[in-house]
């Protein structure tokens, strides 16, 4: 039982992140690909900015392998 | 690195300044500092200027006529040997040139019309064709009865009812004595009309045809060709128009496309002869203030200085005085910036390029990039399979080149460094397309097996974290220095000591050495706040738990080169469950396929992003100016001027 809900603990771990970070990737992404359309010179900005939230998830995977180890 | 630069002045004769500006031209190495600002760009006017204004717009205007787009394989030679046979720096040479021109534009625009023509006349017939099949049997039949058969359009939901009046009407008009005569054929066209082949006796068809117009019937006539002409009495000969229209068409086409091939680079050559003698034109205006001299100031490279001063020496002897002096730290700013980096680093050039440059003395990234990012990447991918694909794939695409130098040979560059560290790494973790080279060749780890021991490997990719971020507050203290920045060098200090004092911290806590390292990581922390304090205040703080983030963030070469790990070998598993058929194999076949391009897709971005937010958001500032040198356009600097 007490692995089960780790499990459970873990994939939310993830999980949680992983929806908040698409949520605000999907945003960033329709804006940057707008932005990018209009000055192709902020490419490299927009990677930046659609890059940032997935320290989110990353973070999310560093708890949830800390609670199955 | 960033190239030294020089500033060099040179003092001549006017008479000297055409000369000189197509020498420099040739030279194509300064970058040509614009001081006097009186002839905005448009500005520069007079009656040859604008004569070539006109020219150089109508040639682009042909170009686009004549759908020429060809600018890459442009050959220069063409040009060279334009500048030497057509003169444009006068008035009657360029109205030469725009006689000549208007007479071609003439020729184009027939050649056109031609086809434009016989594509209408292809669609006509074809309509024709159709018409005069179906109507050609019963207008034979009823004008051999001596009958008039006229052709109508008719709206279709009205055609019962108006073919009945119109009967009516018929019967209605004839003598009596006679039979009234009245037939039809029909033919929809589209859903809401039909046409109506009407037969009557020729004597009352004039009345006819006016009770139909009342009733809004509309005599039927295909772009101007009247049905009952030529088509439908012979149906024949629209079907022998339509056999030779095609022909015709396609000798049409030829002609232009030869037009085409054969004018098409003159005139490109030719508008770019002029757009060069417009540039020209502009800056000898420009470097003229008055009196019998001119002054010109530019940025060379230094190590092309000595190429450049004598060879203006031997053109012009003693007629032209140069003076050059290092940039003074006030005009840095605006010194251009041009990247000089061994040949192994160069193609990692790439990466400044989506970027604002790095400012003039500040620290050019490229060969920390081209080392860093191959291992990250490296790191990330580590099979070796895999790598051996990539390899392949980027020495492919580099012969495919042909060794020119362009963004697709970089980027064929950076795959190749990126897979022989997948290689390597592939050895380290001993993947082998997952566990297949362990399965089929005993293939054993030198390292780790990434998918039994994660911990081995988030810590490397932590620490490898903690190099790139100290690497990048170095690098950046380093930038405060030579700025005499002292905020920027106390903070980026302040930060390293506390990330030391943290690591230290956080080593004794969970002894992981035997060593007490209590106080020794107390001291780095009350060090780094201390430097902290001076530097920024409560700001630093802020930056040293972002760089701590940052560190963190590596964590994602672990995550997902172990996510890219275990989709391999969840390929190899289909062959187990499914057994080594067609079905099997190919399905593992087609996960491999799907974890390649993840794989090469997401490593380049993550080790991307890796160097833009965390590594250069500690040092880089893209404050350069983009070295452009005065040159002729030709070989690869040909761009499409639209």
């Amino acid at each position: 039982m007490e692995k089960a809900l780790l499990g459970l603990a873990a994939a939310l771990a993830v999980g949680i992140p992983a929806l908040a970070t698409a949520y605000a990737q999907a945003k960033i992404g329709s804006a940057g690909a707008a932005t990018v359309a209009e000055k192709p010179e902020t490419a490299a900005i927009m990677i930046i900015l659609e890059a940032i939230p997935e320290t989110m998830v990353i973070l999310g995977f560093v708890v949830a392998i800390m609670l199955i180890l | 690195m960033i190239a030294e630069m020089v500033n060099l002045r040179m003092l001549g004769l006017k008479s000297d300044i055409k000369e000189l500006i197509e020498h420099i031209r040739d030279l194509g190495i300064l970058h040509i500092v614009e001081e006097n600002n009186d002839y905005p760009p448009g500005a520069v006017k007079g009656p040859v200027i604008e004569k070539m204004r006109f020219l150089r717009a109508g040639l682009l205007g042909l170009l686009e006529d004549l759908n020429w787009k060809d600018w890459d394989n442009l050959d220069w030679e063409s040009i060279e040997y334009l500048r030497k046979v057509v003169p444009i720096d006068d008035i009657a040479s360029l109205e030469d040139i725009e006689n000549s021109l208007v007479k071609f534009k003439k020729r184009l625009e027939e050649i056109k019309d031609e086809i434009k023509a016989l594509e209408e006349s292809a669609i006509v017939l074809k309509q024709v064709h159709h018409l005069a099949v179906y109507f050609h049997p019963f207008v034979t039949s009823e004008r051999s009865k001596g009958n008039a058969v006229s052709l109508w359009l008719i709206e279709s939901n009205r055609l019962n009812g108006l073919l009945q009046i119109l009967k009516e009407k018929v019967r209605s008009v004839t003598p009596v004595g006679q039979r009234p005569f009245f037939n039809h054929k029909t033919l929809p066209q589209g859903e809401n009309l039909s046409l109506v082949a009407l037969s009557t006796n020729p004597d009352i068809e004039p009345t006819l045809i006016e009770v139909l117009k009342d009733l809004g019937g509309i005599p039927y006539k295909t772009f101007g060709i009247a049905m009952d002409g030529l088509a439908v009495e012979s149906p024949h000969k629209t079907q022998m128009e339509l056999k030779w229209l095609p022909k015709k068409l396609a000798e049409a086409n030829e002609a232009l496309e030869e037009t085409r091939k054969e004018w098409g680079p003159r005139l490109a050559a030719l508008y770019i002869l002029m757009d060069e003698r417009l540039e020209s034109l502009a800056l000898e205006k420009k470097l003229i203030k008055g009196g019998e001299y001119f002054t010109l100031n530019a940025w060379v490279p230094r190590s092309n200085l000595d190429e450049v001063i004598s060879s203006l020496k031997e053109r012009f002897k003693d007629r032209i005085l140069i003076t050059w002096r290092p940039p003074q730290p006030e005009e840095w700013d605006k010194v251009p910036v041009l990247l000089e980096n061994p040949k192994w680093a160069r193609p990692f050039e790439v990466f400044l390029k989506l970027l604002p440059l790095p400012g003039y003395k500040s620290v050019d990234p490229t060969a920390l990039i081209a080392i860093f990012f191959p291992i990250f990447a490296g790191c990330m991918i580590g099979d070796i399979g895999y790598g051996i694909i990539f390899l392949l794939c980027g020495i492919w695409a580099k012969r495919r080149n042909g060794g020119n130098n362009g963004l697709l040979c970089d980027i064929s560059q950076i795959l190749i460094n990126v897979s022989i560290l997948s290689i390597l790494w592939g050895f380290l973790y001993g993947e082998f397309f997952g566990d297949l080279g362990h399965r089929l060749l005993h293939l054993r780890p030198i390292w780790v097996e990434r998918t039994q021991g994660v911990i081995p490997v988030m810590a490397f990719a932590v620490a490898l974290g903690f190099t790139h971020v100290t690497l990048g507050l170095i690098l950046g203290a380093y930038e405060g220095l030579k700025s005499n920045n002292k905020r920027h060098i106390y903070e980026r200090v302040g930060t390293i000591f506390m990330i030391l004092g943290i690591i230290a911290f956080v080593a004794d806590r969970a002894k992981i050495i035997q060593v007490d390292l209590l106080w020794p990581a107390l001291g780095l922390l009350v060090f780094g706040l201390a430097f902290l304090v001076r530097g920024g205040g409560l700001t630093g703080l802020v930056e040293t738990i972002g760089s701590i983030g940052n560190i963190l963030s590596y964590i994602r070469i672990a995550a997902i080169g172990l996510s890219s790990a275990i989709l391999a070998m969840v390929a190899t598993k289909f062959v187990d469950v499914l057994g080594v058929s067609f079905f099997g194999i190919a399905l593992a076949l087609l996960i491999h396929l799907l974890n390649l391009i993840i794989a090469i897709v997401g490593s380049a971005l993550h080790s991307a992003r890796l160097h833009y937010v965390e590594f250069f958001g500690k040092f880089y500032e893209g404050k350069g100016n983009n070295y452009k040198p005065f040159r002729r356009r030709r070989e690869t600097a040909w761009k499409r001027p639209y």
